[in-house]
């Protein structure tokens, strides 16, 4: 199954379309803020040269609130009007899943201070395995870090030192690129074992609430 | 021609299928006021989360209402802006993903010029014009020489009106969005005790200024927490007189006969029955659209691509949001 995947949720804007595990197009720019302009003109000159895919995948983050929803809209509008089967794909499992088989990956994203998101994977065939459940962290990594054994850390936090104790004792930063076409491979995977939903059901994985009870009693306060 | 209009600037998610810029095949609104009235006002990020949920229900529900097929669609036309930039976001992604997979073009147009195509849906403009749009988030005069030729000529240096009463209604306890809540209340009463300011712009007679009715009636709602009606009655009253004194001075000052009305506030029964009285006193004839056109909606956006669909151009895929466009 020929599958389009895309991506927005923060380290790039990534669009990539594989073949079961051939990959047959890639196009990614680690400039996230731009998937406005871009992702729709790239889907069009992947769609020009491969013609339309058969199914669609999706990261849906967590990450950038924005990047998610924007790489969401695109699926599902795409997958509504062309009629093409979609599922929606964790955007940190397919950040992991570029590496190599057996490697446990801590993955981060859209850090702000000590706010950030962060999983972590045991890379297998055929896809990563979650070893805790997606976090919103605020400043305290939730368990099972520090990780005993060695680890691959991916995204922002890799380029702090401060931080490798926290998250184990044998850290190897790695920068590891989020590509649209591992997007596209574990999407495949679930759209071949029959998992696609209804593209209206496709929403972004926000893991927090909108940053709006505080700004509303501020505004209520200063009105 | 047949145009699917797409609008997401604020809290209201909208599709709509017009035919040749006139006939409404089928027009649906999705608001998120409901949830919008917990924070008493729109909150961006709560907008932008309704949008992404509500976007393709409203372009599936007005394309089966109008009982057509995408692919009949001949022009996708979309707001481009000014709005919230993650609202006008999810829109223009829809779009463009739409035009791509209908092999159609994607037009981006400008909200407030929209809001005067509400006219459009019941007969060509009839230009030039006075145009005022009065809106929550907008308040300006142009002369509408032209399909796609607007001159300014006056515009709120604070506020908009529907801010006033917004910003009115909940010093007054009353809910989201105020100005219906306003006019309800006011309407209980025949008149007020107290005469709220209008404001001018010195050396700008066709400027607006609602900021300084927000303190006047804060002050107001502290001396008299009781007379909430009369309050009411008031702040409607000097935002209406504040709208129709600039409106018809300029539509005379500058030799025009007819002045077409638009945007949200327009609702307002007062403002229409004062504005057509003055308007008619000095030979204007004062158009409103129907009420139901008169806030955000998809089908003024597709009348207006209608108008404008030559503009339509390839390197449609790179258009994105223009959240502070400037009309003018």
């Amino acid at each position: 199954m020929r599958v389009l995947g895309i991506d927005a949720s923060g380290p790039a804007v990534a669009v990539g379309l594989a073949e079961g595990e051939l990959v047959l197009a890639e196009c990614m720019w680690t400039r996230p803020r731009t998937a406005s302009n871009h992702l729709v003109e790239w889907v069009k000159a992947v769609v020009a040269e491969f013609g339309w895919p058969e199914g669609i995948g999706v990261g849906l983050g967590p990450g950038s609130f924005t990047g998610t929803r924007i790489a969401v809209t695109v699926a599902k509008m795409l997958a509504w009007a062309r009629g093409i089967p979609v599922v929606g794909v964790s955007s940190l499992a397919a950040w992991a899943a570029a590496a190599p088989p057996g490697t446990v990956v801590a993955v981060t994203s859209e850090r702000r201070g000590a706010a950030f998101y962060a999983g972590l994977y045991r890379v297998a065939d055929p896809e990563p395995v979650a070893l805790m459940a997606e976090a919103a962290v605020d400043g305290a990594l939730p368990d099972p870090f520090p990780w005993p054994e060695p680890l691959w850390l991916v995204g922002p936090l890799a380029a702090d030192r401060e931080w490798h104790p926290r998250f184990g004792r044998r850290v190897e930063p790695r920068a590891l690129p989020l590509y649209g076409s591992w997007v596209a491979r574990l999407a495949g995977r679930r759209l071949v074992a029959g998992e696609a939903v209804p593209p209206d059901r496709l929403m972004p994985s926000y893991l927090r609430p909108p940053a709006v009870s505080r700004r509303a009693a501020r505004g209520r306060e200063e009105e | 021609m047949r145009v699917l209009g797409i609008e997401t600037s604020c809290d209201e998610t909208a599709a709509a299928v017009v035919d040749d810029g006139r006939w409404v095949r089928a027009s649906v609104v999705l608001s998120s006021a409901k949830v919008q009235e917990r924070f008493g006002g729109v909150v961006p990020e709560v907008a932008a989360r309704e949008h992404v949920a509500a976007i393709l229900p409203a372009v599936a529900q007005a394309l089966a209402e109008a009982e057509v097929d995408g692919e009949t669609v001949d022009l996708i036309a979309v707001t481009r802006g000014p709005g919230l930039l993650g609202a006008l976001l999810v829109g223009v992604a829809a779009a463009k993903c739409l035009g791509l997979a209908w092999g159609r073009p994607v037009l981006g147009v400008h909200h407030h010029e929209a809001h005067l195509y509400a006219h459009a849906l019941e007969g060509p403009p009839e230009l030039p014009a006075l145009a005022l749009l009065v809106s929550g988030g907008h308040t300006a005069l142009w002369e509408w020489v032209d399909h796609g030729v607007l001159h300014p000529v006056g515009a709120t240096r604070d506020d908009a009106a529907g801010e006033a009463l917004d910003k009115g209604a909940r010093l007054l306890g009353l809910g989201y969005p105020g100005g219906p809540a306003v006019e309800r209340l006011a309407a209980t009463v025949k008149s007020s005790r107290w005469t709220l300011p209008r404001p001018r712009v010195a050396g700008h007679p066709y400027d607006f200024s609602f900021s300084g009715l927000k303190t006047a009636t804060q002050e107001l709602v502290r001396l008299h927490p009781e007379a909430a009606a009369e309050i009411a009655y008031a702040l409607e009253e000097a935002v209406v007189e504040a709208l129709v004194g600039p409106t018809v001075a300029a539509a005379e000052a500058l030799g025009h006969r007819r002045i077409y009305v638009a945007g949200g506030v327009t609702a307002n029964q007062r403002l229409r029955e004062r504005l057509t009285r003055a308007a008619a006193r000095a030979g204007i004839t004062v158009v409103f659209p129907e009420p139901r056109w008169c806030t955000d909606n998809a089908a003024m956006v597709a009348a207006l691509g209608f108008y404008r669909a030559r503009e339509a151009s390839k390197g449609w895929e790179g258009l994105s949001p223009a959240p502070d466009w400037r009309l003018g």
